[in-house]
């Protein structure tokens, strides 16, 4: 009985301490005004199939500006199709960019500010060329 | 030399890990491959806990056809077996093996920054504080399975050891 009750204590103090840090982690991502970003979309025959500046509001994340300007498909976490240009997940997916850089979010959290170039790449798995 | 009962053993238990693994995929990061490769560190030897986590590794890295992470992949988890054969045989504390998923999870995330650093050429610090909410999540899903799972699932494999 004591050992589930330390259990139980253990299991809620890691909970809340998760729950902080994801609290602190999303604050910290979230946008502080409103502007442009360009967005630039290559597909698997290395043609750029969509080159558009559009405009965010305060605390929109790039799933909802994606949703607000193109059609897209998402499969857990990952975005899969954006417009005409699909990857399965599997053998190809949809790389993005960041400023030139390989973005180290998915569209739920990858953190953007006014004049960010965000670019979508119809990429091989396991291809690390850089296709600037 | 192994056994067939062995082999099928391993091949079981290795298939285990990654159907659970995959099962969770819709939850990102959390998981209990921590907590299965410790039970299995714990029940079996280290031979058979190595073959086991190689296997996994070698179903995970297919999956994704993506072998340049296999390398790092394969040390972050073999720490594992290892440690737990060697330096820590003889912790059996469900409290402090919890503690020590912790350890072991910041090393294989450790593992996965490095490997990221050097095949994507991104920053170190960069790389490190982007997946740091993941790795808490990971962290917790760790700790929190080894609490409430190590001991009963330890008995169970160590029942079915001895029919077999």
């Amino acid at each position: 009985m004591k050992k589930n009750i330390i259990k139980i204590l253990l299991t809620i103090i890691s909970l809340v301490i998760l729950f902080f840090v994801i609290r602190f982690l999303d604050n910290y991502h979230k946008l502080e005004d409103s502007g442009t970003i360009q967005v630039i979309v290559i597909d698997e025959n290395d043609n750029t199939v969509i080159d558009e500046e559009v405009s965010y509001t305060k605390g929109q994340s790039l799933k909802e500006l994606f949703e607000a300007n193109f059609d897209i498909e998402e499969r857990n976490g990952f975005l899969v199709r954006i417009n005409d240009v699909y990857a399965d997940g599997k053998e190809y997916f949809l790389k993005i960019y960041l400023n030139n850089k390989p973005a180290l979010y998915g569209i739920n959290q990858l953190k953007y500010k006014n004049g960010d170039v965000i670019m979508i790449v119809h990429t091989k798995v396991g291809d690390y060329r850089d296709p600037h | 030399m192994i056994r067939i009962k062995d082999v099928a053993q391993i091949a079981i238990l290795a298939v285990i890990i990654f159907g659970i693994e995959a099962a969770l995929m819709f939850l990102p990061n959390v998981q209990v491959t921590v907590l299965l490769i410790v039970v299995y560190s714990k029940v079996f030897n280290l031979k058979k806990s190595i073959l086991i986590v190689t296997i996994y590794t070698i179903l995970d890295n297919l999956l994704f056809l993506n072998i340049y992470y296999l390398p790092f992949m394969l040390v972050g988890w073999l720490v594992i077996p290892v440690s737990l054969n060697t330096v820590f045989k003889k912790v059996n504390n469900v409290y402090i093996l919890a503690t020590l998923s912790i350890f072991y999870v910041l090393f294989y995330s450790l593992m996965y920054v490095v490997a990221d650093v050097i095949i994507l050429k991104i920053g170190f610090l960069e790389r490190m504080l982007s997946d740091s909410i993941f790795v808490m999540i990971f962290i917790v899903s760790s700790f929190v399975s080894i609490l409430w799972l190590y001991e009963p699932l330890k008995k169970l494999l160590l029942k079915l050891e001895e029919k077999l």
